[in-house]
């Protein structure tokens, strides 16, 4: 009995561990992406931006502060939110495949954001309707999953992603329509919306960005204990204690808002909402305390690498982010199925 | 004592030489090549994908796609002018080169004949190349002014045409309205069949029941001859433009870019649409 405490306790130290190393390897991953990209800033210069400004050429400066540095930011804070979404939605349905663009909440927020910008919308209530747009779409994408999941709730794990396939070519179709009715200067191209990019990223998208990001953190961190419970199954959790259906309510909400700016901002992005939460729980074990800090900052490093693949690859042409999250989440995914679903929830 | 400063005036002339060559980034074909007739080709530092057809663009690097540009790749080329066309993007994108310090002018487009001379103006006054830009709008004035000698004798019956684009996989789609195709085919002295629809659709059988055309159009990149052509669409072998094998090919290039080649491109077509 003592034993299993203690090793435990010394489980979870080494979780700690971990979780302050990859916090320390964050701002590193952003500093390099910071230098590195098509326009050659280099280290010196870096150091110099910040010290001494007036020894950096103009257009270093500009390139730096209005070009690269608010795309670095917001990559960072659009795989965070992915990977938080992706966290919250695998432990709320208890399903380790849920991924936010695969089942089909990515798809949701793209109509929802592209519906504002068919209608000229997207300048609204200061820039903020967009995201709020996408939020809706994404939302009402989750709470069609969840009238699936009430009628599967005994871990009917393929069910789900099958029913995000369908949602998926559903919303796509709707998609197609819009971006097809619209003329072109309304709407970027479908590209941006299949595939994402974080080439338009901008200061105001990044403060918005931020803001959602953090009701989100608020929202999964208060049921993080919950979601624990919650992988019991349902009935055990309400024995625990816990408000299943509030839980349920706050999750979604949560996975919806991030799910959604992300998507207004850089489009569908794959595969990092269920990448990054897996990645986590193979480092720091399946405590949701754990595993959603952890997410966030694999989240955010990966894209964040992902988006200086993007610009720098095929440099001066820039690929679609999109592409790039597939190459590596496309074969985590496969190798996912490859398991026993049960070892992994 | 006179060597050193032989040598410094040549450098400086060198310099100052640097100096007034603008470096350039274009983007849009049509775009490009007007930059390329002013004899500004060596000053183009890069393309978009669009402007790779081109002699004497090919070799530049490519900056992406149109649409899809990318502000650093584009300031990386160090231009001090971006030229692009209409449907270039993300507008952010070109916002955050401006705020670069790079002038960015934008040429618009519109499926019209009668604005190649705005453009050609436009991109001459931005690369300072004002007298060769009149030179060329005074030929393509002439040839516009060819096109409509050889559409005016067009009397009677506008022929109907059909123009076909080959997508990627091999698929043949038929413009209808607001497509580049039908302005074309209306400047030509022709007649879209196709005008029941707008964009390029799919073709199917059924557009053929109703729309009889007497000429297909379709570029010349499209493989293979005038029979296997119309074989693949079905339906087009009982038109009268499928029993008599009238398919004109074109640079789409020049037929669609509405630039400078295009009104002699036109009225190419409309000398083949008058042959019976």
């Amino acid at each position: 009995m003592n034993a299993a405490r203690e090793d435990d306790s010394l489980r979870r130290g080494r979780a700690h561990r971990r979780l302050c190393f990859l916090a320390a390897l964050l701002p590193l991953v952003l500093l390099i992406a910071s230098a590195l990209g098509a326009v050659n800033i280099g280290f010196a210069d870096l150091r110099n931006l910040v010290a001494a400004p007036a020894q950096v050429p103009e257009i270093i400066r500009a390139v730096f502060w209005e070009i690269r540095l608010p795309r670095v930011l917001l990559a960072a804070l659009v795989g965070a939110a992915l990977a938080l979404a992706g966290a919250g939605v695998q432990g709320l349905f208890r399903n380790p495949l849920a991924d936010p663009a695969l089942i089909g909440v990515s798809a949701g927020a793209a109509v929802g954001a592209v519906v504002c910008f068919f209608f000229g919308w997207e300048g609204l209530l200061g820039g903020w309707l967009l995201p709020l747009a996408a939020f809706l779409g994404g939302w009402l994408a989750v709470l069609v999953l969840g009238i699936f999941h009430a009628g599967f709730a005994a871990g009917g794990t393929a069910k789900l992603i099958l029913a995000g396939v369908a949602l998926n070519a559903m919303l796509g179709s709707v998609l197609g329509f819009f971006l097809f009715s619209a003329s072109d200067d309304a709407l970027r191209s479908m590209t941006f919306w299949t595939l994402g990019s974080c080439a338009s990223a901008q200061w105001p998208q990044v403060v918005v960005l931020l803001v959602f990001l953090a009701a989100g953190i608020i929202l999964l961190w208060r049921n993080a204990r919950s979601l624990d419970a919650l992988q019991f199954g349902e009935e055990q959790a309400a024995h625990l204690g816990v408000s299943v259906p509030r839980v349920r309510r706050e999750v979604i909400v949560a996975a919806a808002l991030l799910v959604g700016a992300a998507t207004a901002f850089a489009g569908t992005i794959g595969f990092i909402g269920l990448v990054a939460p897996h990645m986590a729980r193979l480092l720091l074990g399946g405590l949701h305390r754990l595993v959603l800090p952890g997410a966030l900052l694999l989240g955010a490093m990966l894209l964040v690498l992902a988006d200086l693949g993007a610009r720098t690859l095929v440099a001066p042409a820039e690929l679609a982010v999109g592409i790039l999250t597939a190459v590596i989440g496309g074969p985590f995914f496969l190798a996912l199925l490859c398991r026993p679903f049960s070892a992994s929830t | 004592m006179l060597r050193p400063a032989i040598i410094l005036a040549v450098l400086l002339t060198a310099l100052t030489a640097r100096a007034e060559s603008v470096r350039i980034v274009t983007a849009g074909a049509a775009v490009t090549e007007i930059v390329s007739r002013l004899g500004l080709a060596p000053q183009i530092v890069a393309v978009d994908t669009s402007s790779k057809y081109l002699e004497e663009t090919r070799d530049k690097p490519d900056v992406g796609y149109v649409r899809m540009l990318g502000a650093e790749g584009i300031l990386s080329q160090k231009p001090d002018l971006v030229l692009v066309s209409g449907e270039a993007g993300p507008p952010p994108v070109l916002e955050q080169i401006r705020a670069a310090g790079v002038d960015v002018v934008v040429i618009s487009n519109g499926y019209t004949l009668d604005n190649i001379d705005d453009k050609i103006r436009t991109i001459a006054a931005a690369a300072g190349r004002v007298e060769d830009g009149e030179k060329l709008i005074t030929k393509v004035n002439a040839d516009l002014q060819a096109l409509r000698s050889a559409t005016a004798t067009n009397e009677g019956e506008r022929p109907g045409v059909v123009f076909l684009l080959a997508r990627h996989g091999g698929n043949l789609m038929a413009a209808g309205t607001e497509t580049a195709a039908h302005a074309m085919i209306e400047a030509s002295g022709g007649r879209n069949v196709c005008a029941s629809f707008s964009g390029y659709q799919p073709l199917s059988a059924e557009i053929f029941a109703t729309a009889t055309p007497d000429f297909v159009i379709v570029s010349e990149s499209v493989g293979g001859d005038d029979t296997q052509l119309l074989a693949r669409v079905p339906g087009l072998g009982a038109t009268p433009a499928g029993r008599q094998l009238r398919v004109i090919r074109v640079d789409d290039a020049a037929f669609l870019g509405f630039g400078p080649r295009t009104p002699s491109a036109a009225t190419e077509v409309a000398l083949a649409l008058r042959k019976p």
